[in-house]
């Protein structure tokens, strides 16, 4: 009696024994599972970090090379004013002079065609509002309307970015 | 989960921004600005533009570009504000029922409609940015605007494609974005300078609720008004200084105008600003 008493016991204890296995087993798979799940899921945030980093990179790049942009141009645009209020009769050395002063403008511009940057509004173009803003509409003979007579401010892009529009004078 | 966007849909300007990590983010636009000014225009060649284009064309197009829409959406035509702006805007309004409607390039156009366009430009900029869909918005509107404009501003969120989750007041978003309903049990003034318009509305935070218990204002009082200030202030110390009158030609004043807002925009870090011809 007490034989068969105890051969139930262990039969019990085997399967209880059998089944905590079981459960321990169960648990580490889950717990296997979760980890491959959350080592995953930190390999792709890595590579979206990387991607979001890169970036990050090219914009903050370019928003200096913008910025210092923004400080150059009032120097090309008092370069251009000063040049329609060019005096007429120079003398040989000066004109030689201005040339040389014309140098440094172009100069300038090149940088800017090196970095990127694009001029926009020429006179005799159609007004696109897109990179042009107009300050002034006023009659021109011969001329059908929305023509750009005079650029004020040159306009600058950089690939698809605006950085400054044109400002323009326009045929009415 | 979907984004929801959150849209100030302004009179001069408008504004558009997501709630991340629990704090609200301005999104900026595609052309990189953080307000999109609210134009609508129609060019010489018949194509829509909004926000920045439309407001370059402003001088060359004045029949076809349209502003301040806000001051007419769920307005009736025998409002007081419609009748001052028929007189001074440059476009036409004209009646629609009993509410009104405008004309661009010989076709009417309700407020909310004009008001759709500008949302849809803020949308698919947001898109854009985001690199998602955008199908939910909460569009503020001013404390003092009843419930048919209430509703026009609504129906403009869905003519642009929007689920319009909610309108809220103004004031309680700006309260609700300073955290103050975190703060229960006070009442707090809210100012609100804008391009064209100034509301101050006085607001009971509650366990729940943000309550506006008052609103007044100057609708015809922005940011546009103090630039103007700063612009015959400049015309005239450079008369008294070099004897020239600059207010005639256009040229020098837009140059004047470029350095009057910026200058203003400084008063936010100094307490006098230089302000600069350049």
């Amino acid at each position: 009696m007490t034989n068969k008493n105890n051969n139930q016991e262990n039969r019990k204890q085997d399967e209880a024994g059998g089944s905590s296995k079981e459960a321990e087993e169960k648990q580490r798979c889950g717990n296997c599972e979760e980890y491959l799940n959350g080592w995953k899921r930190a390999l792709a945030d890595y590579d979206n970090l990387k991607k979001e980093l890169a970036s990050e990179r090219v914009q903050m790049r370019n928003a200096t090379i913008e910025q210092i942009s923004l400080s150059l141009l009032p120097v090309l645009d008092n370069f251009d004013q000063a040049l329609k209020f060019k005096p007429d009769g120079l003398d040989e050395k000066t004109e030689k002079w201005l040339q040389g002063i014309l140098h440094v403008r172009t100069q300038l511009e090149s940088v800017m065609q090196e970095m990127g940057f694009e001029q926009l509004g020429k006179e005799g173009e159609l007004f696109d509002p897109h990179f042009h803003s107009a300050v002034i509409e006023q009659e021109s003979e011969g001329k059908d309307p929305g023509i750009i007579l005079e650029v004020h401010k040159r306009g600058w892009r950089r690939g698809d970015r605006l950085i400054r529009p044109a400002i323009v004078i326009v045929s009415k | 989960m979907p984004k929801i966007i959150g849209i100030d849909l302004g009179t001069t300007n408008s504004c558009v921004a997501i709630i991340e990590g629990g704090q609200p983010k301005v999104l900026e636009n595609k052309e990189g600005s953080r307000t999109t000014p609210s134009i609508v225009g129609i060019t010489k060649s018949g194509e829509r533009i909004v926000g920045l284009p439309a407001k370059r064309q402003a001088i060359t197009n004045p029949k076809n570009t349209l502003y301040s829409i806000k001051r007419l959406i769920g307005r009736r035509w025998d409002d007081s504000e419609v009748q001052r702006d028929k007189q001074v805007m440059p476009f036409e309004i004209l009646k629609h029922g009993d509410g009104v409607a405008v004309k661009m390039n010989d076709k009417e156009y309700t407020p909310e409609e004009i008001s759709a366009m500008i949302l849809q430009k803020i949308k698919a900029d947001a898109e854009e940015k985001l690199g998602e869909k955008i199908e939910e918005a909460i569009i503020t509107v001013p404390a003092y605007f009843d419930d048919a404009q209430r509703n026009a501003t609504k129906v403009a969120g869905e003519i642009a494609g929007l689920k319009v989750r909610r309108i809220i007041n103004e004031p309680t978003a700006a309260a609700l974005a300073y955290g103050f309903d975190k703060k229960k049990g006070q009442q707090i003034v809210v100012y609100d300078l804008g391009g064209g318009t100034f509301d101050v509305s006085v607001l009971d935070v509650s366990e729940d609720t943000v309550e506006v218990k008052a609103t007044n204002g100057d609708t015809h009082l922005g940011g546009d008004d103090f630039d103007r200030v700063i612009i015959d202030w400049i015309l005239s110390e450079f008369k008294k200084q070099e004897g020239i009158d600059l207010s005639k030609d256009a040229l020098a004043l837009q140059r004047i105008k470029d350095a009057a807002e910026r200058g203003r925009l400084m008063f936010q870090f100094w307490m006098f600003p230089k302000i600069q011809l350049k």
